[in-house]
């Protein structure tokens, strides 16, 4: 098992090393630079802006002091803000990012999760039905629509809840709907048919005809062994999740990392955008190992034929 | 007790086939088109997406506009007799936009599976059927690419290349064949130790007609299923890009765009959100529909 986890970790950093790579080059390839907005500076301004920043440097020695700043957790000072440091950005905006996405992974998997299991123990009956249709609304219609309908509808013309920024428990309610409900629907989906798999299989009659109640055959036999498949998608969802901030920090103008990714595009500042963009690498490839090996902990079957390889 | 006529114990005629198959044989296809004629749903999906098809094919000529053409005098109109889904800010007709917008969004859809497909299907198969070293290399290769979050390598590609309809295919491409080649390799994995592909080994097949001939076919079912989900996720990561404002630039217009600029008059003009939000999540439901219908028509585990 420990080799597993650091053989998957060890990947993750080549993973990483290759993203830190091709995030330089492509920067490097980029049309502009981040002076040329400001018309102000002088030619001689600008080759001493040049040099502090490193750029009028052969390109393998800027990659190769990049390399060694990225590993030692330093990701340089932004172009745009040169005031702040990326790390300091990051860890301003980190935390209402990480916020927002947590509780949409909670609501995702605890209404998604019971949704499919009504589904499931009701097949073909008409919470079934109800269950899948809003699923596959939720799967069908995208964040960017829900998003402005609810912040418009509710927050707006309702006036319930606040229909934008993020400064309480009433402000976080319609960002955390509009992003779990992708993530919702698809776990729904998947814990039905997960879930109607293992009705079928013969421990289930087993336990049925050893005349074990049936709420001890749904909880003890059907939902831990449906469980199971869920747990690989767990990690693809979180990167939705983590992707979807982006999108839904933008409508309802919450103050987290993905708006000021989106913003640091538009002003080309290439920093911001290389900094961001590995540490959002970092994360979703952290989430895709913590996957993996959770699934090798509740899994043996996994775990075996992984060792034995 | 009952007697027996005698004549009913005549013995058949020798030259009279008892054997004979009076029904004819079906084959896997179909046998699977008629599992799937069976499912409502699936059926609804396939017909509306045939008919948004044709109606992102012939709708833009029904009308006398083009999709860049401006009228600063019909600017926001409200649907009416001559712009049937209404004018933008600029007076562009909606309707021939939208369907332009459609043909855009299904051309990046289909374009992106199809790649994936190709793509995917050669190196999975390459790599189960070879395995050993080969399948090793090709796997460590896989597993880099894997952990690199598609999104965030379209948004760069994008900043370097500059948007457009090629860009997006391309980064879609990059990324996305490592899901179809995983699945692919895992269905080659267990077909490979079937008997025929012995026998066609022993008859001197090459590999490649192997992999062609025997193994793919026989995955295939699998294969269609997982490509007519890349479809709409395709489809919907352009709309993704178009409302961070990184997609397809106007004039042009995507069904993505189209969204982006709805919610922005949201408010004021709302039937320019409901248009092609309607378009885009029929789009969607259609091709997940099918999709669903498509893996219990094709899905051997769950033939009873």
């Amino acid at each position: 098992m420990l080799r597993f986890i650091l053989r998957r970790f060890a990947y993750g950093l080549i993973t990483l090393w290759v993203i830190v790579s091709l995030t330089f080059i492509l920067m490097h390839n980029l049309p502009g630079d981040p002076f040329a907005n400001s018309e102000k500076l002088t030619p001689e301004a600008r080759a001493i802006l040049m040099k502090t920043y490193g750029l009028d440097q052969p390109i393998w020695i800027q990659y190769g002091a990049y390399v060694k700043k990225v590993f030692s957790l330093d990701l340089g000072v932004s172009f745009y803000y040169p005031t702040r440091s990326v790390n300091e950005i990051i860890a301003g905006t980190f935390p209402t990012s990480a916020q927002l996405g947590l509780f949409a992974i909670t609501i995702a998997v605890i209404v998604g999760l019971t949704l499919g299991i009504i589904a499931a123990l009701n097949h073909n009956k008409s919470w079934d039905y109800f269950a899948m249709f809003t699923a596959i609304v939720g799967v069908s219609v995208p964040a960017f629509v829900i998003g402005p309908l609810l912040s418009y509808y509710v927050g707006v013309k309702l006036g319930i809840l606040p229909p934008a920024l993020w400064k309480g428990p009433e402000y976080w309610v319609l960002p955390t709907i509009t992003l779990s409900f992708t993530t919702l629907a698809t776990m729904a989906r998947m814990m039905r048919t997960s879930m109607l798999d293992v009705i079928n299989q013969d421990y289930i009659k087993t336990a049925k005809s050893k005349g074990l109640s049936q709420i001890t055959i749904v909880f003890k036999h059907t939902i831990r062994n449906a469980i199971m498949p869920i747990i690989t998608i767990l990690g693809p969802l979180t990167v939705n999740i983590i992707t979807g901030t982006l999108v839904v920090e933008q409508i309802f103008a919450v103050p987290g990392m993905g708006k000021h990714f989106v913003q640091s595009i538009s002003t080309n500042d290439y920093t911001m955008i290389m900094g961001l963009t590995i540490f959002y690498s970092a994360l979703l490839i952290l989430a895709i190992i913590i996957t993996d090996i959770l699934y090798g902990i509740v899994d043996p079957r996994i775990r075996l034929s992984k060792g034995g390889k | 007790m009952q007697t027996v006529a005698q004549e009913k114990f005549k013995p058949i005629s020798k030259d009279q086939n008892a054997e004979r198959v009076v029904r004819p044989s079906m084959s896997y296809w179909a046998d699977a088109w008629r599992r799937l004629k069976k499912n409502k749903l699936a059926m609804v999906g396939l017909i509306v997406l045939v008919v948004l098809t044709i109606l992102a094919i012939i709708g833009p000529f029904v009308q006398p506009y083009s999709y860049q053409e401006q009228d600063l005098v019909a600017r926001n109109q409200a649907p009416n007799a001559q712009h049937w889904f209404g004018t933008d800010d600029f007076g562009r007709d909606q309707w021939v936009r939208i369907w332009w917008g459609t043909r855009i969004s299904l051309f990046i859809g289909i374009t992106a599976a199809v790649l994936d497909f190709t793509i995917g299907v050669l190196y999975g198969g390459i790599s189960a059927y070879f395995g050993g070293r080969v399948d090793d290399i090709m796997q460590r290769f896989i597993e880099i690419i894997y952990g690199i979050p598609y999104l965030i390598l379209i948004i760069l590609l994008i900043m370097v290349i500059g948007p457009g309809v090629f860009t997006i295919i391309l980064a879609l491409a990059t990324t996305g064949w490592v899901g179809m080649a995983r699945l692919v390799r895992g269905q080659i994995l267990s077909l490979k130790e079937q008997e025929y592909v012995l026998a066609a080994r022993t008859l001197g097949a090459s590999p490649a007609r192997i992999i062609l001939r025997h193994l793919i076919p026989n995955a295939l079912g699998v294969i269609i299923v997982n490509a007519t989900f890349t479809v709409p996720g395709a489809i919907f990561a352009e709309a993704f890009l178009s409302f961070i404002g990184l997609g397809i630039k106007v004039p042009l217009a995507s069904l993505g765009s189209l969204l982006n600029d709805g919610v922005g008059s949201m408010r004021n003009f709302p039937w320019r959100l409901i248009f092609p939000s309607m378009v885009f999540s029929l789009i969607m439901l259609s091709f997940n529909l099918l999709g669903d219908g498509l893996r219990d028509a094709l899905d051997p585990r769950l033939r009873k």
